[in-house]
């Protein structure tokens, strides 16, 4: 503890104050673990991404400080991975507003979209501007930037 | 971290739809007068609205925005339309 507390110390702040030019943090090393069975068969390796201890550590402290504000940031209206929010509720609700727009006679209209391959898609230069209209600490937005 | 980031990225979209007083988009208003135009779980959008032409225009020209300030792309051949009256 005394002594990983000051490197990672040290690597925190060198790459806050250099950013993008330290992006190779986030780097992983693809490797194969073998499985049960015939390790002469390639169905019988797992392939698993190591990631640097730096960056899983720095990541960790970043995803705790921002979860506890989620849940006032985050519109009510996205139930995923808010704590407290439910899936049930976009079910309960698609199922009553229909039921109640035909019984009232509300014109309703229902649009479910489907975005192709969202996860790795987004664009970050977007993004990240984006975050701070959310009312997101700049840096907290400085840290993630410096990594993705 | 990585769903985190991405929901707070559909937030954005969220914020789109009805927060911008140009492009707002007339949702459902429910019995209490609560009004929903959108509910979303990770990147499954539903959204609701008065089936009128301006509020269609107004949810396409939403939609196309934050596609191409975000990337993200719409399937429309797996998207859903549901009107509850006809």
């Amino acid at each position: 503890m005394e002594e990983t507390v000051p490197t990672l110390l040290l690597a925190f702040r060198a790459i806050l104050s250099w950013g993008p030019t330290l992006k190779f943090i986030n780097k992983g090393m693809i490797t194969l673990i073998p499985k049960f069975g015939d390790h002469s068969k390639l169905g019988n390796w797992q392939p698993i991404t190591l990631l640097g201890s730096i960056y899983k550590t720095l990541a960790k402290i970043l995803t705790r400080k921002i979860q506890v504000h989620l849940p006032f940031v985050i519109k009510p209206n996205q139930t995923s991975f808010v704590m407290g929010r439910s899936i049930l509720d976009n079910n309960f609700l698609a199922r009553e507003s229909l039921e109640w727009a035909v019984k009232s006679g509300h014109d309703l209209f229902l649009l479910l979209l489907d975005f192709e391959k969202a996860f790795d898609k987004i664009e970050w230069g977007f993004f990240f501007p984006a975050l701070s209209k959310l009312g997101i600490s700049p840096k907290w937005i400085k840290w993630v930037s410096s990594f993705y | 971290m990585a769903s985190y980031l991405f929901i707070l990225a559909m937030d954005v979209l969220g914020h789109m739809l009805d927060d911008d007083t140009k492009y707002k988009v007339e949702g459902l208003t429910l019995p209490k007068g609560r009004c929903i135009q959108d509910q979303t779980f990770v990147d499954d959008i539903a959204l609701y609205f008065k089936e009128t032409q301006s509020n269609m225009d107004k949810a396409r020209i939403v939609l196309d925005l934050f596609c191409l300030a975000s990337k993200a792309k719409i399937n429309w051949g797996k998207s859903i339309a549901i009107w509850a009256n006809k």
